[in-house]
């Protein structure tokens, strides 16, 4: 059985937004829609500072507030672990927009909030995402995490790694490099 | 100035209004709504709250009569079962426009999560509006054998819906100024007060036609008034200690959501409206002039438009701080959102079907309750019988 997850290094992310490119060509979105975006910080003070990037999407989470919320199950999780929405069954109450702690969902032209889907279709062919493929630092590394043999499991034994906002406790699937 | 006529007119003009937002809400979607990925709920979900919790409100009132046995408050029952009905019946639609297809509120019952709080909240509400039916049918048919046990269900019902509705936002860990069981126990307390003010609005009106409004010679909004008022202080209880344990301890989401409506983009709202006209001015003409119904009329109207603005600024507030995901990231200070033209035309709107269908129901139904009563006339001598009004 599969088990899908991303492995993020932020610190090699150049703030470029090819990733979100990429992503809005897979999906054809309209510019103003995008399912990954970047967030910055500033760290310390002049001279001694530092630009902070930090990419984030669905985290497709293992216990995701956004599944439990959704009152037709439109929104369900795979045993893969991919969290996708059953369009046809969403009624646009948009309560899994307000469960979401990392803000990634979005409305579509009829109502459905979408969001990364870790490209589904493509990844049981063995397609990489485009956010994954195209980016020139290999910032995101996706992959299995039951294949001890996939590249992205022996960099979890190897690095350090962390989750965004784990006292929310939703088990979030994209992890991060500790710098 | 509170001829029939005038009421069917106002009542026409803000149905045309709100016509108008539905059209465009049916034709153009969610486009012309305010909302956006931050705020995903506008004031169209503040109106179904606001229209479900009044609904709900009218009949824990009115079971003070029909299930506690309070006497006097029988004298309520067919009055407050049919605008129970009614406002239910806008919330639905208002919610039903905010999905911008009235019929997705069905597909809910087709295919259900039951650990949703949305779901439970239409099986709830569902629920009591088939019972709020029935108990309208047998009591208008007066048959009480029936009326009793529907009653007593009902208000279980009504328990589990209104509370649960608090629970939809209580249930959001992402949120933290809605999250825990407060809204649940708020929606009761400010069910009573909503439904305590609506009754006051409507037996003051009826008393002035002339309809059945004493109970042992004293005008029922007298009563009405007095749980209006406690019910106004109770919840300025519970808002001040809402806000100020959102505001001790600086604990993020909560503390600046708090601080959005004391001093923030929210405060005028939530001074002028909900705080000032919705619970100081009904509290000081309530006690200033003794529960006088005319005055009691007054206080309730103000109470109500404080009413829709707390759940307006209730809405908001547990949006307007953007979602902090990593700490210290440059963001907006506080999300943005501004009502489309339609969310307020439909808002109306759903008002103008309340005042229309109440003064239709007013028409058709035989809406007086005769309410067994001992009584002394005045010789002194003790009589059953109805009342007069003697204030
Ligand atoms: S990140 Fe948000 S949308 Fe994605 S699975 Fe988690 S809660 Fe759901
Ligand atoms: S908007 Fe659609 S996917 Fe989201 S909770 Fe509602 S029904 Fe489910």
């Amino acid at each position: 059985m599969a088990r899908f997850a991303m492995l993020i290094d932020a610190s090699r992310c150049t703030g470029c937004n090819a990733c979100r490119i990429a992503c809005q060509m897979q999906w054809q979105l309209p510019p103003e829609r995008y399912f990954n975006r970047l967030e910055h910080r500033e760290r310390g003070i002049y001279p001694n500072a530092k630009w902070e990037i930090v990419p984030i999407q669905c985290m497709h989470c293992d216990n995701p507030p956004c599944r439990d919320v959704c009152p037709t199950g439109a929104t369900y999780k795979r045993t893969d672990g991919i969290v996708l929405i059953d369009s046809k069954k969403c009624i646009g109450c948009k309560y899994c927009l307000a469960a979401c702690p990392y803000g990634v969902r979005q409305i579509n032209e009829n109502g459905v909030p979408e969001k990364c889907r870790f490209c589904a279709e493509y990844i049981i062919e063995g397609i990489m995402p485009p956010c994954t493929s195209t980016c020139m630092n290999e910032v995101r590394v996706f992959g299995d995490l039951d294949d001890p043999n996939s590249k992205i499991s022996k960099l979890m034994a190897k690095k350090e790694v962390y989750q965004l906002l784990p006292e929310k406790g939703t088990k979030p699937r994209i992890y991060y490099v500790k710098k | 100035m509170f001829t029939k006529k005038n009421w069917l007119l106002i009542s026409l003009l803000l149905i045309g209004i709100g016509a108008i937002g539905a059209i465009n809400v049916l034709l153009h979607g969610e486009h012309v709504l305010g909302i956006n990925n931050q705020v995903p709920w506008g004031i169209l979900i503040a109106g179904y709250v606001f229209f479900a919790v009044s609904s709900t409100g009218v009949g824990l009132i009115s079971s003070l009569g029909h299930v506690f046995g309070f006497t006097r408050f029988e004298l309520l029952g067919r009055r407050a079962l049919l605008v129970s009905i009614i406002l239910l019946l806008c919330g639905f639609g208002v919610l039903g426009l905010e999905l911008a297809n009235p019929f997705n509120l069905i597909y809910i019952l087709l295919s259900p999560n039951f650990r949703s709080p949305i779901w439970w909240m239409g099986a709830f509400y569902g629920l009591y509006l088939i019972l709020l039916f029935a108990e309208f049918y047998y009591s208008l048919h007066n048959d009480h054998k029936k009326v009793k046990p529907i009653a007593n269900v009902a208000f279980i019902t009504k328990l589990a819906a209104v509370s649960n509705l608090g629970v939809v936002f209580g249930m959001l860990h992402s949120r933290p100024f809605w999250q825990g069981p407060y809204f649940s126990l708020y929606m009761i307390l400010t069910a009573i007060l909503s439904g305590s003010a609506i009754l006051a609005i409507i037996f003051y009106l009826v008393g002035e036609k002339g309809g059945q409004v004493a109970y042992r010679g004293e005008h029922i909004v007298i009563s009405l008034g007095k749980i209006l008022v406690a019910a106004l202080f109770i919840t300025a209880i519970f808002t001040f200690w809402k806000l100020i344990t959102s505001i001790y301890g600086g604990v993020p989401g909560k503390y600046e959501a708090a601080i959005a409506l004391l001093k923030g983009p929210l405060s005028l709202k939530f001074w002028l409206f909900e705080i000032i006209a919705g619970l100081i001015i009904p509290i000081y003409i309530l006690f200033k002039y003794q529960f006088q119904p005319a005055k009691v009329f007054l206080a309730a109207i103000l109470a109500m438009i404080g009413v829709l603005f707390m759940r307006m600024d209730f809405v908001f507030a547990g949006q307007i701080i953007p979602l902090r995901v990593i700490e210290g990231a440059l963001s907006v200070p506080y999300n943005t959102y501004v009502p489309g033209w339609s969310e307020w035309a439909l808002i109306l709107g759903a008002i103008g079907v309340t005042i229309f269908l109440y003064i239709i129901g007013e028409q058709k139904f035989k809406l007086d309750v005769q309410v067994e009563e001992e009584y002394h006339d005045q010789a002194g001598n003790l009589v059953s019988g109805k009342a007069p009004l003697n204030n």
